[in-house]
């Protein structure tokens, strides 16, 4: 591939790597791409991509290549010299495949999503494709409101993908041995729990832009849509191995998935929300695929992936034991997601994380109270035991993440912010000189809250690009100390997130000017464009204020309501209130909250 | 003991770099279970060397690796095992167990033999460049500075042959540590800016040591031959 020679990072294009597949095209029945619409170091940095992408070739029949999306300079290469977007594997143009299946992961790579299909010479608008095109589906956590990519879907599948992909492929064989119609196949599929096809389907709007109805169209669609999840986690099929990305990629390691789902019920979260219930894999499964996972890809670390690893039941019995196979293999244990407590910062001593000496925390908020409105049940002694503990084990580079716009914020909040860094900082510099190394290194970051479908503040408005601006210049002056660096995410960005994030169908008009005006790798900052994006919200009449900074009655029909993600409406509104008084939730061990999660009769909701 | 092999990389995996070629050999000599030993200290590393880094692009049929394992392994199932594991177009050809005391294998290399196809149809350009007294380049040098300097006695060798609309250059260039010609440089010497024009492929055939004034194939350098034969 002559092009290759003129572009950045080719290896990025090439596949083959250790672990991939390759198969022989006449010898397979079922050819599928695993789309992840942003780069190649990012998308091999993705859990569920490694999984899926060994689940699927598992199969026989079944040949899975992965695509991502092309670099700016790889882009101009393809156009330039009309070579169509293909597979890593065979290098076979997308336009040949069976089906395309895009993961959505955020909304900002959404407009990659169609520059992706424009490039396979693809139609974008799923009704202007035929039978010879390939089906395009979509999964992932942005699935649970898949509104605003409806028109170019042909369908969405809602929940864990290793539940139902071998039916849905095997019902593809059989209709594409039989010569039958895309048609017939998205008909049939329509009885199949967790799919969703957006074309049977029409929804008419009241005149003040909310939603009055959503219409079924074909006597098969169902009205409410679950999402399907597993429950046997020890049963599951879990890769023994992992494709060994050519550049290293975001997390160059391999990955052990220790549980899904959370208990903790932070209001902002929507994972914590979509993946209830908490499923876990016993210790022995674990070290079971955590021997094999080792021995399979020869990687320096092993990640223990989950929502907040230290929520793991036997998580000391299972590290000891994992201790135990690593070093033994000289293989080191990195946990992201823990919590800050004493047992936690034990944990890291243990496996010797301690000479990263760079610590992240997350108390999202800088009061109690507030960070009892979003349910982070975290007090400020505990926030500063915690970091004490971590400079006295060695630390003395902390950052600390938290979120501007949060419901209820007031000032006093923004300023909690400033007021908790800087009593870090003093009760560094209290400590004897020979309890902690060298000066301290603590970073504040801010981030911009959007509200997400699936919690209990997708009813919230969020804040204006003028509240954040404000509230970022009160922050940076109120952080006075050297030793603290405050850094924020920008405004823009996130209320565009907000925007898609509970948008409607009318959104996807939005998306799609955004493409055709040029807008991609919205989620890479020199990439994003607010002036391109304001244009195309003019020519979409899709008023941002609408979908971002509107606060919503729990009586609206909201874009995502026909979807069941088993937590109930009620209880997000239940928890909607109980956030205005500032009233916590226990977690789902301590004391069940009936959400409504216990309809998929597993994980902690039945442990007792 | 000290394993040496000889190595392919050809088609797409050209487009590897040097860095991420080495950091695929160590995951795959770990995934062969070939007992390699680590460095001392406190963030252990794997000892597996190359002889000289590959430029993204360039092919070769003539790379070479070296494993130091904990305990005496075979040679030709080292060969064997890694070749089951390791990507398309990259292949072991050859392995073979160096003397425990020879140099480093970067330090053997002295001289490197390319092939460079290319799309011209006439070779008057390189012949007039390359039989001038002196060919001066400016590079830049650590210091990011540019200095000049003159390639005439980097240039050791070189053959013209023609082929359909094609040239094919093969050239021995100084390599190593000591002094070193890329053949990109030997290019952009020869055509200049014109280069951009010009598409080519470089595939690198073999390394040298230099050895009692002649130079051989880093093959037949420090073997061990006894141990070879033996741990067969």
């Amino acid at each position: 591939m002559e092009i290759l020679k003129k572009v950045d990072k080719p290896a990025r294009y090439i596949g083959g790597e250790l672990n991939s597949y390759n198969k022989n095209l006449d010898e397979i029945s079922i050819h599928f791409a695993f789309a992840f619409p942003d780069v190649y170091e990012v998308a091999m940095s993705h859990l569920g991509m490694h999984i899926l992408y060994q689940f699927l070739n598992r199969r026989q029949d079944t040949f899975c290549e992965r695509v991502f999306a092309p670099w700016i300079d790889m882009e101009e290469q393809l156009r330039k010299n009309k070579i169509e977007l293909f597979g890593l594997e065979s290098k076979t143009p997308l336009s040949k495949f069976d089906f395309i299946g895009f993961t959505l992961q955020y909304e900002m790579s959404y407009t990659n999503i169609l520059n992706m299909l424009e490039l396979s010479n693809i139609p974008v608008f799923a009704q202007d494709r035929t039978n010879e095109h390939p089906l395009i589906i979509a999964g992932g956590p942005c699935v649970y409101n898949p509104e605003p990519l409806a028109p170019f879907i042909d369908f969405f599948y809602i929940g864990e993908g290793e539940v139902l992909l071998d039916e849905i492929l095997d019902l593809y064989k059989q209709y594409k041995n039989k010569g039958k119609t895309k048609e017939q196949f998205l008909e049939t599929i329509l009885s199949i729990d967790g799919i969703y096809v957006p074309k049977y389907y029409q929804v008419t709007y009241n005149e003040d832009g909310t939603i009055k109805d959503r219409i079924n169209i074909h006597e098969k669609a169902k009205n409410i849509i679950n999402k399907v999840v597993v429950t046997d986690m020890d049963e599951l099929y879990y890769p023994t191995t992992q494709v060994i990305p050519w550049i290293q990629s975001v997390f160059d390691r391999v990955t052990l998935e220790v549980f899904r789902g959370c208990l903790r019920g932070c209001r902002f979260c929507q994972a914590g929300m979509i993946y209830r219930p908490v499923r876990e894999k016993s210790k022995e499964t674990l070290i079971k695929y955590a021997k094999e996972l080792i021995e399979n890809t020869g990687y320096e670390e092993i990640s223990l992936a989950s929502l907040s690893t230290s929520d793991y039941k036997e998580l000391e019995v299972f590290i000891d034991k994992l201790l135990e196979i690593c070093s033994e293999n000289m293989v080191n244990i990195s946990l992201p997601s823990l919590r800050i407590d004493k047992f936690s910062l034990d944990l890291m001593q243990k496996i010797q994380e301690v000479r990263k000496s760079s610590l992240t925390f997350a108390p999202e908020a800088g009061t109690k109270r507030l960070r009892d409105v979003i349910n982070k049940n975290i007090s400020e002694q505990e926030i500063l035991d915690g970091c004490k503990l971590a400079f006295s084990g060695g630390f003395n580079r902390v950052k600390l993440y938290f979120m501007l716009g949060l419901p209820t914020e007031t000032i006093e909040d923004v300023y909690g912010i400033a007021n908790l860094s800087e009593d870090i900082a003093r009760m560094y510099y209290g400590l004897d000189k020979s309890e902690r190394t060298g000066s301290l290194n603590l970073v504040v970051s801010t981030s911009c809250f959007v509200p997400k479908a699936f919690t209990p503040f997708q009813w919230e408005a969020q804040d204006t690009t003028e509240e954040f601006i404000k509230k970022h210049i009160l922050l940076k002056n109120a952080i006075k100390r050297k030793s603290i660096k405050y850094n924020h995410h920008d405004a823009k960005t996130s209320i565009l997130e907000a925007v898609i994030a509970r948008g409607d169908r009318r959104v996807a008009n939005l998306i799609y000017e955004a493409h055709k005006l040029g807008c991609k790798f919205d989620g890479w900052s020199e990439h994003f464009n607010a002036e391109l994006w304001q244009e195309a919200s003019r020519k979409s009449n899709v008023n941002f204020a609408f979908y971002a900074h509107r606060k919503r009655d729990y009586n609206e029909n909201l874009p995502w309501d026909f979807i069941n993600i088993g937590v109930r409406k009620q209880f997000l509104i239940q928890e909607s209130k109980k956030a205005q008084q500032a009233v916590t939730t226990p977690q789902c061990r301590d004391k069940c909250s009936a959400c409504g999660a216990n309809r998929f009769n597993g994980g902690v909701c039945y442990e007792n | 003991m000290r394993i040496r092999g000889k190595f392919t990389k050809e088609g797409d995996v050209k487009f590897v770099g040097h860095l991420d070629t080495m950091r695929m050999f160590q995951r795959a000599v770990k995934v062969a279970k070939i007992p390699v030993a680590y460095s001392e200290g406190f963030n252990p590393h794997l000892k597996v060397y190359f002889a000289m880094p590959l430029p993204v692009g360039v092919e070769s049929i003539g790379e070479y690796i070296e494993i130091k394992t904990k305990i005496d392994v075979s040679p030709v199932q080292v060969k064997e095992t890694l070749n089951n594991i390791l990507p398309k177009g990259i292949r072991l050809v050859d392995c073979f167990v160096v003397e425990e005391n020879a140099a480093t294998l970067m330090s053997k290399v002295d001289m490197a033999l390319y092939e460079i196809v290319l799309n011209i149809e006439n070779p008057e350009k390189i012949i007039k460049v390359l039989e001038q007294p002196s060919i001066i380049i400016t590079k830049r040098n650590k210091k990011k500075k540019f200095v000049e300097q003159d390639i005439k006695s980097f240039i050791l060798e070189y053959a013209l042959n023609q082929n359909n609309e094609q040239i094919i250059l093969s050239t021995k260039l100084k390599a190593g540590s000591k002094e070193n010609l890329s053949p990109e440089l030997l290019l952009e010497a020869i055509f200049g800016e014109k280069l951009d024009t010009i598409t080519y492929d470089i595939k690198r055939i073999e390394l040298f040591a230099e050895q009692d004034e002649a130079f051989i194939p880093l093959k037949n350098v420090d073997i061990n031959t006894l141990k070879t034969m033996y741990c067969a």
